[in-house]
């Protein structure tokens, strides 16, 4: 019988806990809710060259062709509304408009999707009030992980 | 391949159930990772990530991830309480209440996912949670009345298990022994099927969408009936009209079985 408590008192610690943490824990979904200013792009692949202007050069053109088949562009203002809509411009064109985002996972992916159609996921690597860091996947040439980091702005 | 318990199980029957819930959980595994972005059948992986998020700081997420984890162990909890109170009197009963729980809780995801799914976090979370308790009462099911030898809902023990019986066959003695081969064939096909259930998942997702889930339930029931009809056939041989088969035949060996069949009968 004793165990019979020990049990109940455990599932009745776990319970408590995951409850307490949901309360105090801050949502993904909330947090990422406003507009977010690009500030820094990193390749993992280019990481550990030395600085100079040609990789300086290098990097920019990498970035120039990673962005032909992501939403990114240069110095980016990404807008997370919280009805689930992402405007990636200051002048959104109509298919700006068909664009939403949404997170999955635990919170730790974000989809953009055009219409009902995913187009994009990337990792969040990091999120609070003021930082915003994407990582993703590229293919070119080498594999390796491309980083974005924003920067929350006030509108 | 419900009906029997243990010891008196043969590696026909662990074969049979294993291949079947091994395909039922490689589709659900990678519907989820699909849909939702998470495992729902690999709990070491969570381990790692609540750790993570532990470390981070992260208390949603930490909550999130040790929920998915409870509910796994809940599902094994629920299936052992079931059959360890009901598994001697009732035993096809008391085996096929936990499948009938796991086609219930996907059965749920596959309606809630068809019709009313906004893809908010919550929701996701939510089914994510139903998906890891299935496979917790699935796991603690197949595991339970098979005396541990079939587990299908992760692959790391039965690669384990594999490397460690590849190991062995490199002796001629071990290579002999039947049932170390056994063994083999059978986390072999436990792990064939997963993959297979995985594939055919990802597949047929794109097409059929969330009535993936209704898939899994339909080879679910099929668990379920196989051994219905096998306690159904073996009563109605048991009015003696006729033709008896041998025992053999029907495997009928085991007292659970007679048990329910007379159970039936009466």
């Amino acid at each position: 019988m004793k165990f019979h408590y020990i049990l109940a008192l455990v599932l009745m610690t776990g319970i408590v806990s995951i409850l307490f943490m949901l309360n105090v824990g801050t949502r993904h979904e909330e947090i990422i809710v406003g507009a977010w200013k690009e500030i820094k792009w990193t390749y993992e692949g280019a990481e550990d060259k030395e600085d100079t202007l040609l990789r300086a050069e290098a990097l920019k053109s990498l970035r120039s062709i990673i962005g032909q088949d992501f939403l990114i562009h240069e110095n980016e203002t990404w807008i997370f509304t919280p009805e689930g809509q992402l405007i990636t411009s200051t002048k959104p064109t109509e298919n700006d408009m068909r664009l939403r985002w949404l997170l999955k996972g635990r919170g730790n992916i974000l989809v953009i999707k055009n219409g009902d159609i995913p187009i994009e996921s990337y990792n969040i690597t990091k999120l609070n009030d003021e930082i915003l860091v994407l990582s993703f996947n590229v293919e070119i040439g080498a594999k390796g992980v491309a980083e974005l980091t924003f920067e929350r702005i006030r509108l | 391949m419900l009906r029997k318990y243990s010891n008196s199980r043969s590696l026909a029957d662990n074969i049979r159930l294993g291949v079947l819930t091994a395909f039922s959980a490689g589709m659900v595994n990678i519907a989820t990772l699909i849909i939702f972005f998470a495992f729902s059948s690999n709990v070491t992986g969570h381990y790692a990530i609540l750790a993570e998020e532990i470390a981070k700081g992260n208390w949603y997420q930490v909550a999130v991830v040790f929920s998915w984890i409870f509910l796994f162990y809940f599902g094994n909890f629920t299936s052992n309480i079931i059959i360890i109170n009901y598994n001697k009197t009732h035993t096809y009963l008391a085996h096929s209440v936990p499948i009938i729980l796991e086609i219930l809780c996907l059965f749920t995801v596959g309606m809630y996912g068809s019709y009313y799914y906004n893809e908010t976090l919550q929701e996701t979370e939510v089914l994510v949670a139903l998906c890891l308790y299935a496979m917790g009462l699935q796991n603690g099911l197949t595991a339970s009345i098979s005396n541990f030898a079939v587990k299908t809902t992760h692959l790391t023990g039965a690669t384990t298990d594999l490397g460690i019986l590849s190991a062995m066959f490199t002796r001629k003695e071990y290579r002999e022994n039947e049932q170390l081969r056994g063994k083999f064939k059978l986390i072999a096909y436990i792990a064939l099927f997963y993959m297979i259930g995985g594939v055919f998942s990802g597949l047929i997702y794109f097409y059929i969408g969330f009535n993936v889930f209704f898939a899994v339930c339909l080879s679910l029931v099929v668990v379920l009936f196989y051994d219905f009809s096998k306690i159904k056939f073996y009563a109605f041989f048991k009015k003696g009209d006729g033709y008896m088969p041998r025992e053999a035949d029907i495997a009928t060996s085991d007292d659970a079985v007679s048990m329910e069949a007379k159970r039936m009968k009466d």
